[in-house]
C-alpha cells in the first residue's frame, strides 16, 4: 500500500479502499462517458428518475449534497472507483443514511462494496459518533444487499411498490445497523 | 358543493394566515409534537412561520406537499392539520400525515375521517398507486387506527429517533391502490 497511515488515520482505511476528499482534481479525472445501465441501476434507489449520468456528475452531486461525502480510492494505486456519503444526518437522533456509488464496473463487486460499507461504518461510529446507519435499496440490487448482509446489516422491512422502473413497480428495502451491533 | 374535501363532520381547507397563531401554539406543544413530529421539537412563533425561508412556507410552495387545515362542518373550528408530503409523481407514491391537535376533538373519530379524505384525494385525484406514513412505535393508538383504515406495517426502523433520553423505533406503514379499492371502492 503506497498510502501509509498515520496514527488516527485507520478510521478511513479499509482492506482494499480508503476514503478521501472529493477534490476538484479527482472530479476532473473521472470520465465523461455515460455510466453503464448496471451501474446506474445500482446508484439509484428510485427516489429520482433514472437518467443517463456520468461518473463526474455523480461525484459533483455527492460533493454538493448536504452531509458528509467521500471518494472511494483503492489502497494499491489510489485510483478513485466510487463516491459515498452520509445524508439525512440527524445529530440529535444520531442517525444517517448511507449512499454508495461505485463508478467503475470492474470494481462493482461484493468485496469492494462490503469494504466500502465497513469503512463508512468505521467513520460513522468511531469519528462521527453516530448510533444508527441505514440504507434504502431496490429489491433487485443483489450485490448491494449481499454486501450489506455480509457487513451485518439487518433487513428492517420492505416498502411495497415504492419504486417504478422498467414498466413495473418494485419494492424498496430498508437495511439498518446500530453501533452496538457493529461493535460486537 | 364538492365533497372531495368534505366528510360527515369535517372539511379540508388551506391553512390561512389567520390559522397561524393556533398552528404555532400546537407546534410549540411538546406533548403533542412527541406524537407527530419524529425530529427535534422547537417552539415556533407566527413570525417564524411567515418567514419566506421557513420550512412551513417551503412546504406550502413545494410541489411535493399538499397541506390542509381540518375544520368542523358544524361550527368551522380549526381542529388540526393533515396533508400529503414527499409526493413522487413518477412512482405514483406519497406519504400522508395527520394531526388532530385540538384536545377536545381527539379520540372521537375525527382523525379517521380526515385520513380517509386525504387517502381518497391521493388515490382518486392524484392517481397514486401507494400511500404510506411513518409513526413512532409507542403511538399504539395511531397504529391501531392506521391498521383499521387498511395500512400494513412494512418496516420497523430501529432506534430511529431520540426523545426524552430514549431511542424509539419508527414504523413505516403503507396501503396500495388495489387494497384501497377493495376496502373503499
Amino acid at each position: 500500500m503506497d498510502n501509509p497511515m498515520v496514527k488516527g488515520d485507520e478510521v478511513r482505511h479499509g482492506t482494499y479502499i480508503y476514503l478521501d476528499a472529493i477534490s476538484k482534481e479527482i472530479i476532473d479525472s473521472l470520465g465523461d462517458a455515460p455510466l453503464s445501465e448496471a451501474l446506474l441501476y445500482s446508484l439509484n434507489d428510485g427516489s429520482i428518475p433514472f437518467f443517463p449520468t456520468t461518473a463526474k456528475q455523480v461525484a459533483q452531486l455527492a460533493k454538493a449534497a448536504d452531509g458528509l461525502a467521500f471518494t472511494v480510492r483503492l489502497c494499491t494505486d489510489k485510483k478513485c472507483v466510487g463516491v459515498c456519503r452520509f445524508g439525512d444526518i440527524s445529530w440529535q437522533s444520531r442517525h444517517a443514511r448511507l449512499h454508495i456509488s461505485i463508478l467503475e464496473e470492474s470494481y462493482f463487486a461484493v468485496d469492494i462494496l462490503a469494504d466500502t460499507i465497513q469503512t463508512m461504518l468505521q467513520f460513522a461510529y468511531w469519528e462521527a459518533n453516530l448510533n444508527r446507519i441505514y440504507v434504502y435499496c431496490i429489491e433487485d440490487t443483489r450485490l448491494l444487499r449481499q454486501a450489506l448482509e455480509q457487513v451485518g446489516f439487518t433487513n428492517e422491512g420492505r416498502l411495497r411498490q415504492e419504486v417504478y422502473r422498467d414498466k413495473r413497480y418494485l419494492d424498496k428495502l430498508i437495511y439498518g445497523i446500530l453501533c452496538r451491533e457493529w461493535s460486537a | 358543493m364538492s365533497t372531495i374535501f368534505q366528510s360527515e363532520r369535517i372539511y379540508l381547507t388551506p391553512i390561512t394566515n389567520d390559522d397561524l397563531p393556533q398552528f404555532a401554539a400546537w407546534l410549540s406543544d411538546f406533548g403533542l409534537q412527541r406524537l407527530v413530529n419524529p425530529g427535534m421539537s422547537v417552539p415556533q412563533d407566527v413570525e417564524e412561520l411567515l418567514n419566506p425561508d421557513s420550512w412551513f412556507q417551503s412546504d406550502l410552495k413545494s410541489e411535493k406537499c399538499r397541506m390542509f387545515a381540518i375544520r368542523t362542518l358544524k361550527d368551522n373550528i380549526f381542529i388540526g392539520e393533515c396533508g400529503i408530503v414527499n409526493l413522487n409523481m413518477f412512482a405514483h407514491s406519497a406519504e400522508i400525515g395527520i394531526n388532530i391537535a385540538h384536545p377536545e376533538y381527539r379520540g372521537k373519530g375525527y382523525g379517521a375521517e380526515a385520513m380517509v379524505l386525504v387517502m381518497r384525494y391521493g388515490f382518486e385525484q392524484l392517481n397514486l398507486n401507494r400511500v404510506s406514513l411513518h409513526v413512532m412505535s409507542f403511538n399504539t393508538r395511531a397504529i391501531r387506527l392506521y391498521e383499521k383504515l387498511g395500512f400494513q406495517v412494512e418496516a420497523r426502523e430501529r432506534e430511529m429517533f431520540f426523545h426524552d433520553g430514549t431511542y424509539f423505533d419508527q414504523l413505516s406503514m403503507g396501503i396500495l391502490r388495489n387494497e384501497w379499492e377493495v376496502i373503499y371502492g
